[in-house]
């Protein structure tokens, strides 16, 4: 399986979606900073501070790892192309014939998808991250650990991400097509973080078992904001956290391997034109 | 020893078989031809050997190998195959091409090799170093897709109709490589529409129809019962005819285009001598023994020379 990544790498490093992505993660958060800092000077708030009260870096840090963001959408999108590619050019046939296991391909597109993903989202959190503080004052006045969330916050982020490449080559390997496979992407991408809005925001309490079925849910609890959530499940305490980031990194490493067994069940059998 | 055995191999679609029930063999050193016409089912039988779809049926062993066992994979690293046509990234060059499909088999290859493979196929490496596979000619995309599976040194190689697309002095270089690469010890099987070209280089025949392999035969027992014909063309076609049947010695005689034939082996002097004998004229004899084309039209009871 070592020589399929190394193969699905460099397609991938060779792969004019993989530059354009980079550019994307580079250039979107320089264009979404400066439109913050723009809305704030033309509001007239950072006469006395950069950032004033409209803004705080929390806030623009908070939606780094959303999957409904600019690139959160792209992402997942470019990376299902990027395994339909293998299909439409023909390459995946190659690999069969040259004798490898359906498995070791399956799984060595979901590694590489994963690591494009994770990778280009790490990219653009990075560069989000360093031009929010810049500008706008970053504020923590929780009584959990600042460190403990953050790391909670970077790790659900990176599941998100590897949750969206699960789904994103599963599409690919049963659409085999790069149309359906980006809308049911993009269409996921919205549908999931919506629904799961909606239903907190229509019944808190409910919201707290529903939640266990949405793969993101997590998604929720780890912003950077979280004061509200933080009170209403009384998750003040470093403990509580702990026990709901388990929680959520459970339910991200189920709902992938649900994406990954059917995907790979209707691969195995699948005949190859 | 055996290289590709299939046992009643069958595939359907739909409830349709694909092929039925094919029983072929593939000794190390054979360079098989395998004809039939669009649709017969070559590439699906093709497909199957590969690995890229599953028999309903039947089975098939490489290297003496099942198909279905855990060790086809490792004697797959001993196979290349070109199914339908040469399949690689447009975007990329042809040395990229040549590195993945070195990721894809897990060999090692500097670009000086690399290089000169390109060169064995017939392509000017200076010629098409930056160009991008998508912008290449489907003959130089053939000649790109027969490099790329020598890349890894099989000693089976599949062929699905290797000469598409390719000009005159395309079919005699993939030819030639084909015979040298034979020289070195490779087995080929070969899928083809261009019966000429199968008869320069084949040593064994397989021919399909309709998903049923028909026959199974090597060219030298196809030469030994080629049915041979002696072409007659003369002013008095009629007479001609009449004359020879007269004889009373000659198997099978038709007149076709204004020629009278005379099938089987059929003593060329003793034609000769009754024309004479009879006194007429005649401006043509030729001798014409027949080939895997005849042979492969006459199989399937389409008409043509039979």
């Amino acid at each position: 399986m070592k020589n399929l990544i190394k193969a699905d790498i460099y397609r991938v490093l060779k792969s004019r979606l993989s530059l354009i992505a980079l550019i994307l993660a580079l250039a979107f958060p320089v264009l979404i900073v400066f439109l913050y800092v723009g809305i704030t000077m033309i509001s007239g708030v950072m006469q006395d501070y950069p950032g004033g009260t409209l803004f705080s870096a929390n806030t623009i840090i908070g939606s780094a790892f959303s999957m409904t963001n600019n690139i959160g959408m792209v992402i997942p999108a470019f990376a299902g192309i990027l395994a339909c590619l293998d299909y439409t050019n023909g390459t995946l046939r190659n690999k069969v014939i040259a004798g490898n296991r359906r498995a070791h391909i399956y799984f060595s597109h979901l590694i590489v998808s994963v690591l494009f993903s994770v990778i280009i989202i790490t990219v653009y959190a990075a560069v989000t991250t360093g031009l929010s503080l810049i500008f706008f004052p970053f504020e923590w006045n929780n009584s959990t650990s600042l460190g403990l969330e953050i790391f909670y916050f970077v790790m659900n982020g990176i599941m998100t991400f590897t949750f969206a490449a699960s789904f994103s080559t599963m599409l690919a390997m049963i659409t085999r097509s790069i149309a359906p496979t980006i809308v049911f992407t993009i269409v996921f991408s919205i549908a999931l973080p919506t629904i799961t809005s909606i239903v907190s925001m229509v019944d808190y309490e409910s919201f707290k078992y529903a939640a266990y079925f949405i793969p993101t849910f997590g998604s929720n609890f780890f912003n950077l904001n979280g004061t509200d959530i933080f009170t209403l499940f009384n998750q003040t305490t470093d403990a509580s956290r702990g026990l709901i980031f388990a929680e959520s990194m459970l339910s991200f490493l189920f709902f992938s391997a649900v994406n990954t067994l059917i995907g790979l069940s209707v691969f195995r059998k699948r005949d190859l034109t | 020893m055996s290289v590709l055995t299939t046992t009643n191999l069958s595939k359907t679609y739909k409830g349709r078989f694909a092929v039925k029930d094919v029983s072929m063999h593939i000794e190390k050193g054979d360079i098989y031809g395998f004809v039939g016409e669009n649709g017969a089912g070559k590439t699906t039988l093709i497909r199957l050997i590969t690995g890229l779809a599953a028999p309903t049926s039947g089975s098939y062993s490489l290297y003496d190998v099942p198909g279905d066992s855990a060790g086809i994979y490792a004697v797959r690293k001993r196979t290349g195959a070109i199914v339908e046509t040469a399949t690689m990234c447009r975007s990329m060059t042809a040395i990229e091409n040549l590195k993945l499909q070195c990721n894809i088999t897990g060999v090692s290859r500097t670009d000086e090799e690399l290089i000169a493979l390109i060169g064995r196929v017939g392509l000017d490496y200076e010629e098409i170093k930056k160009k991008k596979v998508g912008k290449f000619s489907l003959g130089m995309r053939q000649r790109l897709g027969i490099a790329m599976v020598l890349v890894s040194d099989a000693d089976f190689i599949i062929l699905d109709e290797p000469m598409n697309g390719l000009d005159p002095q395309g079919f005699i270089d993939v030819r030639e490589t084909i015979l040298k690469l034979h020289r070195e010890g490779v087995t080929f099987l070969i899928s083809s529409h261009i019966l000429s070209e199968l008869e320069k280089i084949c040593s064994k025949l397989g021919v399909i129809s309709h998903g049923e392999l028909l026959e199974e035969i090597s060219m030298a027992d196809l030469h030994r019962n080629a049915r041979r014909r002696i072409v007659i063309d003369a002013d008095d076609e009629a007479a001609v005819t009449a004359a020879l049947r007269a004889e009373g010695s000659f198997d099978e005689i038709v007149n076709e285009d204004g020629k009278v034939i005379v099938f089987g082996d059929a003593d060329l002097n003793r034609i000769i001598q009754v024309l004479v004998e009879k006194g007429l004229t005649v401006h043509s004899v030729n001798t014409l023994e027949e080939t895997i084309e005849d042979h492969y039209i006459r199989l399937l009871g389409k008409g043509g020379i039979a």
